[in-house]
């Protein structure tokens, strides 16, 4: 195991260096204004997230035919997911502890040193459960997808929410029961670690023959082509849009009205802070417009094969990020329409172009980068994240919005988004990595090989 | 109709490790030509350049006389393309992907597509991810040839196969190929299928182009050749001898006819000389393993 754990560490040795210093400059700013928001469990994420990219890239079969038993490798995983980043969390905070006392700054308390590590965990342990919880292919049963969905909501929750979850505290009620269930599910996430191994290193279970139905074979009618896959893309979205929103809402208000104390419906319809949202739309850009754009990145290969030229391809392929983009502005209209505090639809509206310039560019970016980089596409994803939790912080929601609405910000979007759609371009034509066949399975797109 | 369908002069693409070309490759229509060549030799990259998958670095392609960059979309409208590697999952169904295929062809031919959906025993509303690999195979077929292509690329369609499946997507092939006169370019390390179906063959290796002509007349073209020699003998150098072992006094060749190589080898002191006809995969094994 100690071999396992040391090799793990090794590999990923810049993604914990990274992010300990990343939140040694987060938490230094944080002693400068205590409104920022808390980013120390950004570094308890990075356990979970490098044993998932670890999984995608297909370690487990390598790990299944050394001469090491199962019960090894889900321990060692288990470590490296939950164990690893909490304590490197805890040294990370008691150093700037120590540092801060000698310049005679307070930086964290003596209750938050101890409760960190304990949160840390907690919180590390609850991503790695749900991790556990998806199984990896698509031939399974109703039931196992439906919680393989379900598990996913809950990882991208808790990764959205790790701001609101790092602020935390055990002196309060709510506080205290959020923990004790994250440490419960830390506890599951030990034994399902094992379930998790078995399922992905077994072998495919062989699908019932079944004979093909003697079916009505319907061709066209409707939308076909390209009309057609951008429409269910578009719907697709909206839906998923609108289902996830909901459930992380509902999620969101549940856990404040815990920890606060008010009704549920009270902080949903007056929200004291915009962090919030702004949060929420970068989450939603990054898994709507990301996701859905890798989705036709696996068949690129057959895209390119059609009657289509590179330019009109082009086009094709970034008219999804703009159906995503407006999709997604729709359902949050929706919901902030009730909302007392904000300026409204209309001032949202206004954040189309850079929403829709960073969609691009993300998109852009994927093309460039391939869609096996997984961890590169988080990491993007990240600062772009942390760029506008740290302008959120200081400036307020409320004045983003109206800076990001103005026409020079509007002019250099239109002007990035421009390059970054003939930068697309560039990529369609000329890179052939873009059309490689994906050989390592990942969740639901498992491609059986 | 030019006589060429495909015509690639001076190809070159390079990768960090690896370099197609400088490849000429000439194939005629209505020829059912095997690219054959081992792995990594740049079948797929030669394919692949020829779809718009990459950018060259150096050379022209041709298809039906069209350039294969200026003219793409007319190209691809002539091409049917056959590969394990395209993934169909972002379409979710195989009704869907049929669906969303046949609406680029404007002479997508619905009745041969039912037609194919029930020769190949393909589920039309099953799930694109529980398809197994040789159903795979069979969708991309499906696709190929749904809207009568006149070219048809097979990149290594066979890979991965059973002797039944494999049988059922050439005799597909076959026939579709028989009734309209298609070329057909099929790109593959399975030897005995090409040397079975195909009339035209080039061989590739290291992405240079090593061979190419009609199927029998390359194999006509070369024979084993064991003799034995006295020490000192050394066939190095002798244009069309490709050594494969020597034991002792005992050496076993390759030699191209065409190049007088047995003449040769006698002038050198070869003696009991005895000739074999090779097989395509004879002489693919000992040209592979002469190079190397």
């Amino acid at each position: 195991m100690r071999v396992l754990l040391s090799d793990f560490l090794h590999r990923y040795r810049w993604w914990f260096l990274g992010g300990g210093v990343f939140c040694i400059f987060m938490s230094w700013l944080r002693v400068m204004d205590p409104d920022m928001p808390n980013f120390i469990l950004m570094l308890a994420l990075i356990g979970p997230i490098c044993v998932a990219q670890d999984h995608h890239r297909g370690s487990l079969k390598v790990l299944a035919v050394l001469p090491l038993n199962r019960r090894t490798i889900s321990r060692s995983c288990w470590i490296e997911a939950v164990v690893l980043a909490p304590a490197l969390s805890f040294v990370v905070v008691s150093l700037g502890t120590l540092l801060a006392g000698l310049t005679g700054e307070v930086w964290y308390g003596l209750g938050t040193l101890l409760e960190m590590p304990l949160i840390a965990f907690a919180y590390a342990g609850s991503m790695y459960f749900f991790l556990t919880m998806m199984p990896p292919a698509s031939y399974q049963n109703v039931l196992a997808k439906s919680l393989s969905v379900l598990a996913a909501l809950f990882w991208g929750l808790l990764a959205g929410l790790h701001i609101f979850v790092a602020s935390l505290s055990l002196d309060r009620g709510g506080g205290i029961v959020l923990v004790a269930c994250g440490l419960a599910l830390t506890v599951f996430s030990f034994f399902s670690s094992f379930l998790l191994i078995e399922r992905r290193t077994a072998l495919r279970p062989h699908a019932k023959k079944k004979r093909p139905a003697a079916c009505e074979i319907r061709l066209g009618g409707g939308a076909t082509g390209k009309a057609r896959y951008w429409l269910e893309s578009f719907s697709l979205c909206l839906l998923l849009s609108l289902g996830i929103m909901l459930f992380m809402t509902l999620i969101f208000s549940l856990s404040l009205s815990l920890m606060r104390g008010e009704s549920p419906l009270m902080i949903l319809t007056h929200r004291s802070s915009g962090h919030f949202v702004m949060v929420f739309l970068l989450i939603f850009l990054l898994a709507f417009g990301l996701g859905f754009q890798m989705r036709t990145l696996l068949g690129m290969r057959l895209w390119r094969t059609l009657p289509l030229s590179g330019l009109r391809l082009t086009l094709l392929l970034f008219l999804l990020p703009a159906g995503n983009v407006v999709a997604f502005l729709v359902v949050l209209s929706l919901f902030l329409f009730p909302s007392v505090e904000w300026p409204g639809v209309f001032t949202l509206a206004g954040l189309f172009p850079v929403i829709l310039a960073l969609a691009i560019v993300l998109f852009a970016l994927l093309l460039q980068i391939g869609i096996r980089n997984l961890m590169l596409i988080v990491g993007v994803g990240g600062v772009f994240f942390t760029f506008f939790g740290i302008l959120a912080a200081f400036r307020g929601a409320e004045e983003i919005i109206v800076r990001l609405s103005s026409l020079p910000v509007v002019v250099i979007c239109i002007l990035a988004a421009i390059v970054a759609l003939w930068w697309g371009y560039r990529c369609i034509q000329s890179r052939s990595e873009l059309y490689r066949p994906l050989t390592v399975a990942w969740g639901p797109f498992n491609a059986q090989r | 109709m030019s006589e060429l369908a495909i015509e690639i002069r001076g190809l070159v693409k390079t990768f960090p490790s690896f370099q197609l070309g400088p490849l000429d490759l000439s194939v005629p229509s209505g020829a059912i030509y095997g690219l054959i060549g081992p792995n990594g030799a740049g079948k797929t990259t030669t394919i692949d350049l020829l779809l718009g998958m990459g950018r060259k670095n150096a050379g022209s392609m041709r298809v039906f006389g069209l350039d294969s960059e200026r003219d793409e979309v007319a190209i691809k409208k002539r091409i049917g393309y056959v590969s394990p590697d395209l993934s169909f999952l972002p379409w979710g169904r195989v009704r869907k992907l049929v669906n969303f295929v046949r609406s680029f062809y404007d002479d997508w031919d619905d009745q041969y597509c039912r037609f194919l959906i029930e020769r190949l025993k393909i589920d039309w509303n099953e799930r694109i991810s529980a398809l197994s690999f040789g159903n795979r195979v069979k969708v991309s077929l499906l696709l190929a040839l749904s809207h009568r292509p006149d070219l048809l690329l097979l990149d290594e369609p066979t890979a991965g196969l059973d002797a039944v499946s494999k049988q059922q997507i050439f005799s597909q092939l076959l026939s579709a190929v028989q009734d309209e006169q298609r070329t057909v370019l099929i790109a593959s390390h399975g030897l005995a299928d090409v040397e079975r179906f195909t009339d035209h063959l080039g061989m590739i290796k290291d992405g240079r182009l090593l061979l190419q002509g009609s199927t029998g007349e390359i194999v006509d073209r070369f024979r084993m050749v064991d003799f034995v020699a006295a020490a000192g003998f050394h066939p190095n150098g002798v244009p069309g001898v490709f050594v494969q072992s020597q034991k002792g006094e005992r050496w076993q060749a390759l030699v191209d006819m065409q190049a007088d190589a047995v003449e040769r080898l006698k002038a050198r002191g070869a003696r009991d000389v005895s000739l074999s006809p090779v097989t395509l995969e004879d002489l693919f094994i000992a040209l592979a393993k002469e190079e190397d």
